[in-house]
């Protein structure tokens, strides 16, 4: 078994694994937030909500630099040929999973422990030594995040220091670690930095334009060289920054990035309070010092699956929903969240061939699934009852199998419309019944005959009808946009 | 012809990108709705009396007041000033764009759109502006993109002078909106050490960790300081949205002056200034009412 990696192959198979890993962090950290609660009915007073909507906020920032940090990986995966790829498992995974990094694959609620779990995620290596049973010291991980060095005054400041970070000689990864790569690793900062020095010694072997072979249209990015740039698809907005990769020192921006925003290894004491681990920390420290740490999530259960699915493991860990109405609505959830990801496959691959088309693909993927359906489904079903007398229902963003490019290029967007087709009926075949929730605490409001669930489903189908209506006319009837 | 020019701040408690657009609370995108606060109903409110306003304190540098008026009033070329501090309102206006699915870029469709002028309690002036005078009742959602564009402002400009002189900023510097920003968070912090509820206390940190994050993205900005990009919370408050300008076509509901009713009634207006932390921006525009 090696410690480093000599071939392109070694290289896309780490990625590969980085980007798997960074997509199944993201579908946690998304459960977690959409678990926590956000009105007066359910049982907190406006100043606990407003704690638990703050903690809401960091939370929903750290998933989107998930997705960031998952399009970075895309990105490094592109510029030395390797292909993109959504494929994860499904949860829960066992804890030896990513051998020993220890990264439990599991979906709950967003309460204390969860938060915990979060905190090791995240945690630069030092305190990964002195953590005990998975749980980081809290008394250490406050001085980390108290740290005091060097000061920076502006981007350009930061992206030196990035670039000095990135030159950096390490100790070589230890020889134990997940199975399903020929070298070890103990922690998401030593994976990637092993994944770094790969770069640094194939960049030396094979000379630039041997190693970054990929096309640069294969990748997505944001700010001034996007063609993106200065409209609603920049994706460089909202605390977010993908960059292009076309070289070594583009790449080692990239995987320092990850990790700045992950574990603020080196980074300045203004900055820190950005990271992830030290976000993490302070939820962590005001869960407990406010006693929240039970009662800010809703009672979800763990694992809430529509079917028995052949990869988790361990079986016992998955609740099976029963309750029609919510198993209905976490289809619709699934149905949303694979047609975007497969939306976002098109985006990396070489099959795009116009910018109408690209624009096509992000207009339908980037905003209005994510944020209008995935989301919005995803909240709602915490707030439902899972079945069989058990606790709320949840996402449990099921993939059946890999997510991959449709073989027929000139069906493609016909493959697509049904999908968006199929996701309207989902919503008309729910909608055509009663309204099961009316009776579930907070959900009667004064002036409407239906509950707060069934009012937002009906107005995420007008939504789904409108989009897919739209994708048919090939947006001829979305309004101005310039 | 009754010429109305009007201006003032109106509040919108609007929810913000990436957030859904029915989102309540707020959670991802830079509006909230606060601890003691109603939910955000997405509605533009022109007049602080209308249900669904909830002004904010701003502390000792003060803020934006919500009140839409008339401000110059002619019937015929003849000054009407009877009619000026006369009350506009959009009724129950929303800005709408379902992120991405109805219109994209922020381009916001303005529905439903009735507007109304009272004058010392007394309305005048009331009538609706249908999407499709064919069908009235239709749903922006099921309108062609012709019919959604009569509703959709023409452009957007950044660093509006416009905007900077209506809302009495300086200039429409960056460094400016900037420097509005990190007073208001300086008003702010001065409010809270005097505030001892609880309530109102976590509304003011959660007001002024939002300020915060203003001057951190400024400080890790590139450039200099006159190029600098700015975060959204700070570049909005000299951003403008203009060109509206709807020939209002359907259902006459009051009619005084002379209005002729056979006519179109236009609207032209901006929309801009628009200050995250108020929940307020600022309108101004002018109303033609052809006479018989």
């Amino acid at each position: 078994m090696a410690n480093e990696i000599t071939t392109r192959a070694e290289l896309i198979d780490a990625l590969r694994v980085a980007a798997e890993l960074e997509h199944g962090l993201m579908a946690q950290y998304l459960f977690a937030v959409y678990s926590m609660k956000r009105y007066t009915y359910e049982g907190l007073d406006p100043v606990q909500l407003e704690r638990v909507r703050r903690w809401s906020s960091s939370i929903t920032l750290i998933a989107r630099q998930e997705m960031e940090h998952l399009g970075l990986a895309f990105n490094l995966l592109a510029a030395v040929g390797g292909t993109p790829s959504f494929t994860r498992p499904n949860m829960p995974q066992r804890r030896d999973y990513y051998g020993k990094a220890g990264i439990k694959l599991t979906l709950t609620r967003g309460d204390l422990s969860t938060i915990k779990r979060f905190q090791h995620f995240e945690a630069p290596e030092d305190l990964l030594k002195t953590a005990k049973d998975g749980v980081i010291d809290q008394e250490a991980a406050e001085a980390w995040c108290q740290r005091k060095d060097m000061e920076i005054d502006s981007r350009a400041d930061l992206t030196d220091l990035l670039g000095k970070v990135a030159l950096k000689k390490h100790a070589p990864p230890l020889l134990q670690g997940a199975p399903v790569l020929s070298f070890g690793w103990d922690s998401v900062q030593q994976l990637y930095e092993t994944i770094r020095d790969g770069f640094e010694h194939l960049d030396k072997k094979l000379g630039k334009s041997q190693l970054f072979v990929g096309k640069p249209s294969l990748q997505l990015f944001g700010g001034p060289s996007s063609p993106q740039h200065g409209t609603m698809n920049d994706l460089n907005q909202y605390g977010l920054d993908l960059i292009e990769v076309k070289d070594l020192a583009s790449a080692r921006q990239a995987i320092t990035m990850i990790l700045e925003q992950g574990e603020g290894v080196v980074v300045n004491a203004s900055y820190l309070r950005w990271t992830h681990f030290c976000l993490f920390t302070k939820i962590r420290r005001e869960m407990e010092e406010f006693g929240l740490g039970d009662l800010a999530a809703r009672p979800v259960v763990p694992n809430p699956m529509t079917m028995r699915h052949p990869d988790v493991c361990p079986e016992d860990e998955v609740t099976l929903m029963t309750d029609p109405a919510s198993v209905a609505v976490a289809r619709l959830f699934n149905g949303s969240y694979e047609l975007m990801l497969l939306l976002m496959l098109y985006l990396y691959s070489d099959n795009v061939r116009t910018q109408e088309q690209v624009n096509a693909l992000m207009d339908a993927a980037f905003f209005p699934l994510m944020t209008m359906f995935v989301r919005p489904l995803a909240e709602m079903l915490t707030e439902m009852p899972a079945g069989d007398g058990l606790a709320n229902a949840g996402p449990g963003f099921e993939l059946n199998g890999d997510v991959l490019l449709f073989p027929t290029l000139w069906a493609t967007w016909d493959l697509f419309q049904e999908r968006f087709d199929a996701l309207v009926r989902g919503f008309d075949e729910l909608l055509a019944g009663g309204d099961p929730w009316i009776e579930l605490p907070g959900q009667r409001e004064e002036g409407f005959t239906t509950s707060r669930l069934w009012r937002r489903l009906e107005y995420m189908r007008t939504n789904i009808r409108r989009l897919a209506e739209d994708w048919r006319a090939n947006w001829l009837n979305i309004g101005r946009t310039s | 012809m009754l010429i109305l020019e009007f201006e003032g701040y109106f509040q919108d408690r609007m929810t913000t990108d990436p957030d859904p657009t029915d989102e309540k609370r707020g959670v991802s995108g830079y509006t909230f709705a606060l601890a003691g606060e109603p939910d955000l109903d997405n509605i533009v409110h022109f007049q602080p009396d209308e249900p669904g306003v909830c002004e904010r304190d701003f502390g000792p540098y003060g803020g934006p007041k919500v009140g839409v008026t008339v401000r110059r009033a002619t019937l015929d070329g003849v000054h009407r000033p009877d009619l000026v501090g006369g009350k506009i309102a959009f009724v129950g206006a929303q800005l709408l764009e379902h992120n991405g699915i109805l219109i994209r870029e922020d381009f916001f469709v303005i529905d439903p759109f009735r507007v109304t002028l009272t004058v010392d309690g007394t309305v005048f002036l009331d009538r609706v502006d249908d999407l499709d005078p064919t069908n009235p009742k239709l749903p922006p959602e099921k309108v062609t993109g012709a019919q959604l564009q009569r509703r959709q402002p023409a452009k957007f400009t950044s660093n509006s002078a416009e905007v900077a002189h209506a809302t009495g900023l300086p200039n429409a510097a960056s460094v400016t909106l900037m420097a509005n920003r990190l007073r208001r968070m300086e008003s702010l912090k001065l409010l809270l050490d005097e505030t001892t509820d609880p309530v109102k206390r976590i509304a003011l940190e959660s007001r002024i960790e939002e300020l915060a994050i203003i001057e951190q993205w400024w400080n890790l900005s590139q450039g200099s300081p006159g190029n600098r990009p700015i975060d959204r919370r700070a570049a909005q408050l000299a951003l403008q949205a203009s060109g509206w300008n709807i020939d209002m076509n359907g259902e006459i509901f009051k009619s005084e002056f002379g209005a002729d009713p056979a006519l179109p009634w236009n609207v032209a207006f901006w929309m801009g200034g628009w200050d995250g932390d108020a929940l307020c921006g600022y309108v101004k525009g002018t109303w033609t009412i052809p006479t018989r």
